[in-house]
């Protein structure tokens, strides 16, 4: 067997039997209970082009990248170029979001987001109409939520492709006269590219299926991917339907990671250094 | 020396056989049909650049390179089929991997361990090893805490306090500076002279080679150009790679005439040579720097080649006089002792003499 | 590598954006401790006065401990599978061919790559069947895969700053490959090793999605009674246990960071 196979067997013996066979399972179960058919796909189609599920799961989904692109690469700018003292205190403050619980950080938000609340109201004064804005239990309040919960997701990347950027570049341009504003935008931006690139599809990624916020914020309302699929099981007791849902979501994954692969390619080598 | 198939009188060294090895990464050929015995009790180093295939040869021994091919005896025992912890070899290596979560004591006691010698037997042989390596105030040393010589020291007791069959040496001295590896060259010597104890090294420098080993073996892309005493090979390359990688070396190339017992130069110069010439329209003799004389006025001699020329510049470098020496179409590489006289300068018409039997035919 | 730069003002706009991000990240987190010192029933802030009452009711609910023992158990459960299966599934990787190493590595990552939901939904059309669903062992189960992807990354990483010359040497020493895991490879990776176990530990106890569907009536993980509470009534409560949870990540966190600081460097 070859050398590290072996080593490997026991995990991979593990996913196969908790999570291959169960989502294999699930496969098959979308094509029908007892025969083979296609209906719940029929369904789903049906469902989400009408319902616009579909839709509004990529409408959230690309909104929360945006909204993580404008606080997220700011952060990950600043964490970056940071001196020594800061960059330590950053970081923490930057990770600790991350680790904390999702449901954690989620509570907070009905509490903040809720009606005649302060953000409500603060809210009404911009809005047109002078009123307190509804920002719960809709695609808002799911989007300004999952911003705040993904934004880790973003600031990771942008942070990697800003600090291997060595300093000689900037050097050489100052040198040559370029404004420090022009700077940034011929050489540092540019050469982040692909920590927006990786972010953006990341956020993106986990957004698409996303489960907690939209069912905490979305009061039932809001139906994502995610919660579409657990509302057929848990109410319509829908098996093929909700398989074949997943089964859309799972391929909608997949591609998303091809393109991901694509566009960045530094994969981490795990092996050994000799 | 004949290659003996059984273990020597002093119990350690045997002898090792190794044939046609071959190992591949991928579409490129590492090693290539390579076959050599190494004596028992005996020093071979494995001499070539980097890319040449010597270390991949060495770990194929040790037993490193599981997709490598070809029959490796121990002793007269084939052990191509056993994994590397069971050849009871000793090896040392280029970075010493000396285990830096153990101290100096635990790192020499770990073959010992791993063969359930008994703690009291352990610690008197660890304690002989480390006064061999004179580091015995160092035993509760951690590794970082050591000076590159010494860890080096450190790596070779380790090899060693088991009692090896063979000991493997991956160019142990590439990280050392000068002085500290001629003082270790000659400590492993020393070292393996006393304990009888079959040895392959592994380097680039040739002075290094030279100095340690019987018989060195020049490897280029994967195979050996040549194996002999280093001697042999100074003299007597087999070709122009390994006279070129032995030392300094005057190449002349020409037409074999008389029968293929002289080279016509395209000067017109004739070179006798000692032994016969390859039948080939073209052909290579090498002589070696020091053995050409310079003359300021024609000289013939019998049993001596000689060839007319113009010293081109002269380097004093202290014990030797290098002279550059534009004669027919080469510039040639005269070597001479420094005895105290003037140098001849640039633009002195000279001829050079070289006996007829230093002419090196090449293949 | 990059140091401190100046972009002019656009340095300043990014640091700006930067502070407000950081704010919009953390309010969340940093809210929970007022809240949950409200003496009165209803969510409110600034709260009313102070009152601890809420932790001691948190403590004194026999539920809610149940439901946090539960978590506990599951999370240790889940961390030892996943820490011994991690380790060697890493230590695989560092050592299989570049092929082997890429499927190999998109497979043990599926775990956290793929969203949870999917797992969940899938896994618990298998439990239903096998009556696992409510069950200490099938959460351990589908929690060990889940959190694994941790160990894995951490100890892969220890693993890249291990020569292979050390493992060689141990062979050539007359170590079998177990023995040479076991006495060379292992101390070295040690940190790591607890780092991924204690960070595997802390994403379990928080896990969310499965214990959601995993969970039975008489067992439910702590996220998944908390989930309730958001549903049926939101009181201080949550945020207390909240508070309690953001104190206890935080210091587990700073524990994995602690244990990946140091390394010894190999001679």
């Amino acid at each position: 067997m070859s050398r590290g196979l072996l080593w490997m067997l026991p995990a991979l013996l593990m996913i196969g039997l908790l999570y291959g066979a169960p989502l294999l399972r699930l496969a098959l179960l979308s094509f029908g209970e007892s025969e083979w058919t296609l209906t719940s796909y029929r369904e789903l189609f049906e469902m989400w082009s009408y319902g616009g599920t579909l839709l509004r799961t990529l409408r959230i989904s690309i909104l929360v990248v945006i909204g993580c692109l404008i606080f997220g690469y700011p952060l990950g700018y600043v964490l970056a170029f940071a001196s020594a003292q800061w960059r330590l205190a950053l970081s923490l403050l930057v990770v600790l979001p991350f680790w904390t619980s999702i449901l954690v950080r989620n509570f907070a938000w009905i509490y903040l987001l809720r009606d005649q609340g302060a953000l409500s109201t603060a809210a009404g004064w911009l809005s047109p109409s002078g009123e307190p804005a509804e920002l719960i239990y809709n695609e808002t309040g799911v989007v300004i939520a999952m911003v705040s919960t993904l934004l880790p997701f973003m600031i990771f990347p942008v942070f990697l492709s800003l600090i291997s950027q060595s300093r000689d570049l900037r050097e050489a341009a100052a040198g040559l006269g370029a404004s420090p504003a022009r700077m940034f935008l011929s050489i540092t931006l540019p050469l982040s590219v692909r920590g927006i690139l990786g972010g953006s599809l990341l956020v993106f990624a986990t957004a698409v299926g996303f489960f907690v916020t939209p069912a905490l914020l979305g009061g039932g309302r809001v139906l994502t991917a995610a919660t579409f699929i657990s509302q057929q099981i848990d109410e319509y007791l829908n098996w093929p339907l909700a398989a074949a849902a997943s089964m859309l979501l799972l391929a909608v994954m997949l591609v998303l990671g091809a393109v991901y692969r694509r566009a960045c390619p530094d994969q981490v080598d795990h092996g050994n250094a000799s | 020396m004949q290659p003996s198939a059984s273990t020597s009188s002093a119990g350690h060294g045997v002898s090792l056989v190794a044939r046609n090895l071959e190992m591949r990464y991928g579409s490129v050929k590492a090693v290539e049909d390579i076959s050599f015995e190494v004596p028992a009790g005996s020093f071979l180093t494995l001499l070539g650049a980097s890319g040449s295939g010597k270390t991949t040869v060495l770990r194929m021994i040790a037993g490193f390179e599981p997709e490598g091919r070809g029959r490796i005896e121990i002793g007269g025992v084939e052990v191509s089929e056993l994994p590397a912890h069971r050849r009871d070899i000793g090896m040392v290596f280029q970075r010493y991997a000396l285990f830096p979560h153990m101290r100096v004591a635990e790192n020499i006691a770990f073959p010992l361990r791993q063969r359930g010698v008994s703690r009291d037997e352990r610690d008197a042989r660890v304690e002989e090893m480390l006064r061999n390596v004179g580091l015995s105030e160092l035993a509760g040393r951690r590794p970082s805490q050591l000076s590159g010589g010494q860890q080096q020291r450190v790596a070779l007791a380790r090899a060693l306090v088991f009692r090896p069959r063979v000991l493997l040496l991956d160019e142990p001295l590439a990280a050392l500076d000068k002085q500290l590896r001629d003082q270790m060259q000659g400590e492993i010597r020393a070292l393996q002279r006393r304990l009888h104890i079959t040895t392959v090294y592994v380097t680039h420098d040739q002075t290094e080679a030279f100095a340690l080993s019987d018989r060195v073996a020049v490897m280029n892309a994967g195979r050996i150009e040549q194996l002999a005493t280093p001697r042999e090979l100074y003299e007597q390359p087999g070709n122009e790679f390994v006279a070129r990688f032995v030392g300094d070396s005057n190449l002349l190339r020409g037409r074999p005439t008389h029968a293929n017992a002289a080279l016509r130069l395209t000067d017109g110069s004739l070179i006798r040579c000692p032994r016969p010439l390859p039948d080939k329209a073209q052909a290579t003799v090498m002589i070696r720097p020091e053995k050409l004389d310079l003359h300021t006025h024609d000289n013939k001699a019998l049993g001596y080649n000689a060839m007319n020329g113009v010293v081109l510049d002269v380097v004093f470098l202290g014990e030797i006089l290098e002279y550059r020496v534009q004669a027919g179409d080469e510039q040639i590489l005269v070597r001479k002792q420094n005895l105290g006289r003037d140098p001849l300068s640039a633009g002195t018409p000279v001829t050079l003499t070289w006996a007829v039997r230093d002419t090196v035919v090449l293949a | 590598m990059a140091t401190q730069a100046d972009h002019g003002w656009v340095t300043v706009a990014f640091r700006v954006i930067a502070a407000a991000g950081l704010i919009y990240m953390l309010l969340p987190i940093v809210l929970m401790f007022p809240l949950s010192v409200e003496p009165g029933h209803m969510l409110r802030f600034p709260p009313q006065g102070f009152s601890l009452h809420w932790y001691t009711d948190y403590f004194a609910d026999g539920a809610w401990i149940a439901s946090t023992l539960l978590s506990l158990k599951v999370a240790l459960g889940a961390t030892l599978i996943a820490t011994l299966l991690g380790t060697l599934a890493a230590t695989g990787l560092a050592r299989a061919s570049t092929a082997i190493r890429t499927v190999g590595l998109a497979i043990l990552m599926s775990p956290i790559v793929l969203p949870t939901l999917l797992i969940a939904v899938a896994i618990y059309g298998v439990y239903a069947s096998l009556h696992l669903v409510g069950t200490v062992v099938g959460l351990i189960a589908a929690h060990s895969v889940l959190i694994m992807p941790f160990v894995i990354m951490n100890v892969s990483i220890a693993l890249g700053a291990v020569p292979q010359s050390l493992e060689e040497a141990a062979s050539s020493l007359g170590a079998s490959p177990a023995k040479a895991f076991l006495q060379v490879t292992l101390p070295l990776i040690g940190r790591s090793v607890a780092a991924g176990a204690v960070l595997s530990f802390l994403v379990s106890f928080d896990e969310v999605v499965i214990g959601m569907f995993l969970s039975g009536i008489d067992t439910t993980t702590l996220p998944k009674r908390m989930l309730d509470g958001v549903f049926y009534e939101m009181t201080p409560m949550l945020a207390a246990v909240s508070s309690i949870l953001i104190v206890a990540n935080t210091l587990l966190m700073l524990a994995a960071l602690a244990l990946t600081r140091r390394h010894y460097r190999a001679g």
